[in-house]
């Protein structure tokens, strides 16, 4: 499993309250895949306490799971917060 | 990343993620909204029963104690309940109460207002009795649970924060309405304390809808209205200034009634009138730096907070004479109770039960392809109907009581209960229809497209 197929994977993952996916709201900070198809992803949510924060995390288990990743990992973090202006921001390498 | 903060050991629970864990079954909350918004309907109803009433001055008629009791007890005091329920674990990262005692909570404040309002309507004194013992039972357990969970979080790092601490002045005002409502129900007539009944019934009346109500709106809408307008960089401290404001406003409105200070209202309308507008300004705030269109939570929110700006005002006018005074405080209680109290729960219902519902059918479906977004359970067509026939029945109504015309306060209470029907009407679409057809019909491109890349 390459990076590009973990981030497109990602993709699926869409927001439900606001109807985009993760990658194309920001809210994703980092995706790493290592030889043994082990994913982690570093990731924010919109609002800090976001009440959908359980569903948005297992959303990317299970797409990244679907697409291939033998064992997946999920750090959700608010530093730095996240803002509408990251919106369609490159996910850095 | 670097420089990244994380919250514990990757894979763990965050404290974050910890935060949105302890709440209901999403089926407990929903019950609640949907009986809640059957009172809201019940209540409208009993108002267009009252309207002439109110129209002439009349504020302590059957109608109108129904009325009142079925709006901020029914209505709005069960969908707290239910959002509380779901919504402390978010702010507080504590649980109120096992789902069973806030389902019988719940319960038993509807079941009360109910009863308690049918006792007013017939009337029957032992229907008002026992629907205000069953109300009483409810609240107690409610402002139990409340303070517990305050006090949990007051022992952790992060503390109750600003929306907590309002909460609990909120529920302050709840704790001490019920009883007084209960003295009062069994005493409508003789003075006490070395007071007139009036002056209690109108104190008990201003503790409710603005410490209780308001106090709750404001608490609660610190925290909601940036998050359903996905706003960024608007002051938040403008509205935790409006809500000190508005609490020791309520205190000095409260205490000048009871004691029939004039000094002490007016002083207390004047800093209710600064907390209005402090409050405004934040709604404002909020919604010149939303990122998505203008939804009825946060025009409701705006709405409400202008209601209550509107009353001080109504009851200025009457005090210096320009309108009868009965009728200035008949129209200053719709505007706090309908207005401010009732808009803002139904605003909000439009948003939480569609989140409620999204998350106890769908949330485990995420990131498959063809889950719905919370968006396709959004009664749209509802939401703009619905504040619409709102702010003309609730302008109507005001305008009739003011201007003594029966005529123009019933049609104001008809708009006002076709409004309520419009809220009833997308709990129950969200729930039974377009909850249960999303599923079926709801296809993102981007899902698809993921799947088909990743082959699985």
């Amino acid at each position: 499993m390459t990076r590009d197929d973990a981030v497109a994977a990602l993709t699926g993952v869409v927001d439900p309250e606001l109807g985009v996916d993760i990658v194309s709201l920001g809210l994703v900070y980092g995706v790493d895949v290592d030889a043994c198809d082990v994913v982690a992803v570093t990731m924010t949510l919109t609002t800090a306490g976001c009440p959908l924060h359980d569903a948005i995390e297992g959303g990317v288990h299970r797409a990244l799971e679907r697409a291939g990743a033998r064992s997946t990992r999920v750090d959700v973090v608010f530093d730095p917060p996240w803002t509408p202006e990251r919106m369609g921001a490159p996910i850095p390498a | 990343m670097s420089g990244a903060r994380v919250y514990g050991a990757p894979g763990a629970r965050t404290r974050e993620r910890m935060a949105s864990v302890g709440g209901p079954p999403w089926q407990v909350p929903v019950a609640l909204i949907a009986a809640a918004v059957i009172a809201y309907v019940a209540g409208a109803l009993a108002l267009l029963g009252g309207a002439g009433d109110l129209a002439a001055g009349a504020w302590y008629g059957r109608h109108q104690l129904a009325a009142a009791h079925l709006v901020g007890l029914g209505f709005v005091s069960v969908t707290a309940v239910a959002a509380l329920l779901q919504l402390v674990p978010v702010l507080l990262r504590t649980t109120l109460a096992p789902a069973w005692r806030g389902a019988a909570t719940g319960a038993a404040l509807w079941a009360g207002a109910a009863i308690m309002a049918a006792g007013f309507l017939v009337p029957v004194p032992r229907a008002i009795a026992a629907g205000g013992a069953l109300l009483a039972a409810g609240a107690a357990v409610f402002v139990a649970d409340v303070a517990a969970a305050l006090l949990r979080a007051a022992r952790t790092e992060a503390g109750p924060g600003a929306s907590g601490a309002g909460i609990g002045a909120a529920v302050a005002w709840f704790a001490a309405v019920v009883p007084a409502g209960a003295v009062l129900a069994g005493n409508r007539a003789d003075a006490f304390l070395g007071a007139r009944v009036t002056d209690l019934l109108a104190a008990h009346a201003a503790a409710a809808s603005l410490g209780w109500l308001g106090g709750l709106v404001l608490a609660v809408g610190l925290r909601l209205g940036p998050m359903f307008a996905l706003s960024h960089g608007y002051s938040r401290r403008r509205g935790v200034v409006a809500m000190v404001l508005w609490h020791v406003a309520t205190l000095a409105v409260v205490a000048g009634l009871a004691a029939d200070a004039a000094w002490l209202r007016a002083a207390g309308a004047a800093l209710l009138t600064v907390a209005s507008l402090t409050a405004l300004g934040f709604v404002a705030d909020v919604a010149r730096h939303r990122r998505r269109a203008v939804e009825a939570p946060i025009l409701h929110l705006g709405l409400g907070v202008a209601c209550a700006a509107a009353a001080v005002a109504v009851e200025a006018v009457a005090a210096a004479g320009g309108v009868d005074a009965a009728r200035g405080h008949a129209a200053a209680g719709v505007l706090v109770l309908v207005g401010l109290g009732a808009g803002v729960t139904a605003g909000h219902a439009f948003k939480v039960v569609p989140m409620l519902v999204w998350t106890g059918r769908y949330a485990a479906r995420m990131g498959t392809p063809g889950t719905p977004t919370l968006s396709d359970l959004y009664p749209a067509r509802l939401a703009h109907v619905e504040p619409v026939a709102f702010a003309a029945g609730l302008a109507l109504l005001v305008a009739g009581v003011l201007a003594g015309s029966r005529g123009l306060a019933a049609g104001g209470a008809c708009a006002l209960l076709a409004s309520a029907l419009a809220v009833a009407g997308a709990v129950a679409d969200c729930v039974f229809g377009r909850g249960r057809a999303a599923a079926a019909t709801s296809v993102h491109p981007t899902s698809s497209s993921t799947h088909t890349k990743g082959g699985a």
